[in-house]
């Protein structure tokens, strides 16, 4: 579903990833793992379309979809979701009024049916409770106030709201406790399907016991150095990273 | 200048004389002895609106016909010191609307454009204890000052709303409210600017535990001018007042926020607050504040604050991010920015008119 071919990127003038391919089937989660600075966070808003990052070579597409044509609002209507590492607050705006600007704006591109109001607001309630979000969240700023475990939850509640194709989670485990970590968990495992692929961003493997990978990648120095099953989390958790990037 | 004052005294006499008889009453004089009073263009609280246009639109518009008993209401009733201006206005008065509201009553007087030209006075009385609604809509004609004067009774509530449509005019609004002992004044303000707006807004709290709620959205773009200019006086203990104006400047507009918090003496236990967030959204734009707190008394807690930002880029790519276009997702955030400034019994009609003007400058 995902296909990255040699991808090259740069922040500013800061070449980032560097010859990075990739590939992610429908059906599957793929975790990618590295050091900090490695360019994992990099390649999450490469692929969302961020402005600031820019592709200076390769390909990135999803399915037929060349992303990099994109502007980010299309790649979300392509199905491309991006669960952020730091969920930016927007007072003023409810949560409510902007999940419904979200799947009104993609129904609308893709000439769906508007989601009539009281099915979205049942759907949106029952979203919320599934994973633990008091559904007055729903009525607050969008992440305004939220603790780290709340922003994270939103983020998975939106995923799930929008049922994209391709989810791609940075860092989502960082700032969870266990509990919080469990609930995000079963909300993504509840978004595993046969048409669905997952792109797990993450420093550590913790994340990856509760979200069974089907393939880990080990980023470092702009591309991938080391892919595998599951096994190479646990071997990295044990080993750290050294033995792979100081060869 | 002193030549330009005294003959437009001059002028103002003469046409008093028309229809007061040969020699103008006693409030008359007291008004045209104001007229040497009158701001300089470029003093501290005009340095961002010309006064002498508003000046030379109050003269050039049509004679008034106000009785000396309605110049002498007038003067009395607002606060002559701060506003030299009244004096200019009062005598040129078309119009004087004299208005009691009682329990639950709800008053929507005439637009101001409905009015047209020339100077009017609408004075709105809440009586003991009684909650009412006035609603004030409309744009603003040439030459035109509109001067408001509320003056809330023990235990009255009052939830005004005022909301002033965008047009090629020069104007200048005048709010003097009064609160009594125990009385809420509520208000929701609405400006869309103009090519010369000037509005003030001056509220005294002149009895015990009196309250004073104002929210505010100022809006100017074009090549307009909005001078906004808010004065909260605490002239009794136990007061409390809270401001929050949200401006948004764009394209030429060039917009202006003076709050000042005034606490004197008699205003022992106040709690007073003030804040003035601003968006600042075209390079061409100008966003000046001045948040100010002149106290007279140590038992007080007081809080003011401004700030001028621009839109947050992290905020419109995380919308874009859910599928949201670019346009949608900057009208989406500065709906959200104004947020809480629109509400009170005309909220709808504020809600449509901010968001037309914000789809306008998003597109």
């Amino acid at each position: 579903m995902l296909e990255i071919s040699n991808l090259s990127a740069s922040v500013g003038s800061k070449a980032i990833i560097d010859g990075l391919t990739l590939s992610v089937p429908a059906g599957e989660v793929h975790a990618i793992m590295g050091p900090n600075g490695s360019g994992k966070s990099t390649l999450a808003n490469v692929l969302s379309g961020r402005p600031g990052y820019t592709v200076t070579g390769g390909s990135l597409k999803l399915g037929e979809t060349d992303l990099n044509e994109l502007e980010p609002e299309e790649r979300a209507i392509a199905g491309l979701f991006l669960a952020f590492q730091y969920p930016t607050e927007i007072p003023g705006v409810s949560n409510m009024e902007f999940l419904k600007a979200a799947i009104d704006a993609q129904r609308a591109a893709r000439d769906e049916e508007p989601l009539d109001a009281s099915s979205f607001i049942r759907q949106a309630r029952a979203t919320a409770k599934e994973l633990d979000l008091d559904p007055n969240f729903l009525k607050r700023g969008v992440n305004e106030g939220f603790s780290g475990g709340e922003k994270k939850r939103n983020e998975i509640l939106q995923l799930l709201m929008l049922q994209p194709k391709l989810a791609i989670l940075d860092e989502t485990d960082s700032g969870l406790d266990i509990d919080a970590l469990q609930v995000v968990a079963e909300g993504v495992n509840r978004f595993r399907a046969p048409d669905h692929a997952i792109l797990l961003v993450t420093h550590y493997q913790r994340l990856l016991d509760y979200i069974k990978p089907d393939r880990v990648h080990v980023l470092a120095g702009g591309k991938i150095i080391k892919s595998g099953g599951p096994e190479l989390a646990l071997e990295l958790e044990e080993r750290g990273y050294g033995w792979l990037t100081d060869n | 200048m002193v030549n330009g004052q005294l003959s437009a005294a001059e002028r103002h006499s003469a046409r008093l004389t028309e229809f007061q008889g040969s020699t103008p009453g006693t409030a008359a004089r007291e008004a045209l002895g104001m007229l040497s009073h009158l701001p300089q263009p470029g003093s501290e609280s005009w340095k961002y609106s010309p006064v002498n246009r508003l000046y030379e639109a109050l003269e050039n518009g049509p004679s008034g016909s106000a009785s000396d008993t309605d110049i002498a209401a007038l003067l009395a009733q607002a606060d002559t010191t701060r506003f030299p201006l009244i004096a200019a206005a009062a005598l040129e008065l078309a119009s004087v609307t004299r208005v009691q509201l009682g329990n639950g009553d709800r008053l929507e007087p005439e637009s101001f454009a409905a009015q047209e030209q020339g100077c009017h006075w609408l004075h709105v009385e809440v009586a003991e204890g009684a909650t009412a609604q006035l609603i004030q809509r409309g744009g603003t004609a040439k030459g035109l000052a509109a001067i408001t004067t509320i003056e809330l009774k023990a235990g009255a509530t009052l939830n005004h709303s005022v909301s002033g449509a965008s047009n090629s005019g020069t104007a200048w609004h005048l709010h003097s409210i009064d609160a009594g002992e125990h009385s809420h004044y509520h208000r929701h303000q609405l400006s869309l600017g103009g090519q010369l707006e000037r509005n003030d807004v001056h509220v005294r709290l002149v009895g015990r535990d009196a309250q004073a709620t104002l929210t505010g959205t100022l809006l100017c773009g074009d090549k307009d001018r909005s001078d906004n200019q808010i004065v909260l006086e605490h002239q009794a203990p136990n007061c409390r007042s809270t401001a929050r104006y949200h401006g948004l400047a764009n394209q030429q507009g060039k917009l202006t926020f003076g709050g000042r918090i005034h606490i004197l003496p008699e205003g022992a236990g106040t709690d007073a607050r003030l804040h003035n967030p601003n968006l600042l959204l075209a390079d061409t734009a100008e966003i000046n504040t001045k948040p100010e707190l002149e106290i007279y008394n140590d038992d007080v807690a007081c809080a003011h604050g401004a700030t001028v930002g621009q839109l947050n880029d992290d905020a419109v790519f995380y919308l874009r991010s859910r599928g949201i276009p670019l346009t949608a997702a900057r009208a989406l955030l500065l709906r959200g920015f104004v947020g809480d400034g629109l509400g009170g019994p005309d909220q709808d009609y504020m809600t449509t008119l901010t968001n037309a003007r914000l789809t306008q400058w998003t597109l």
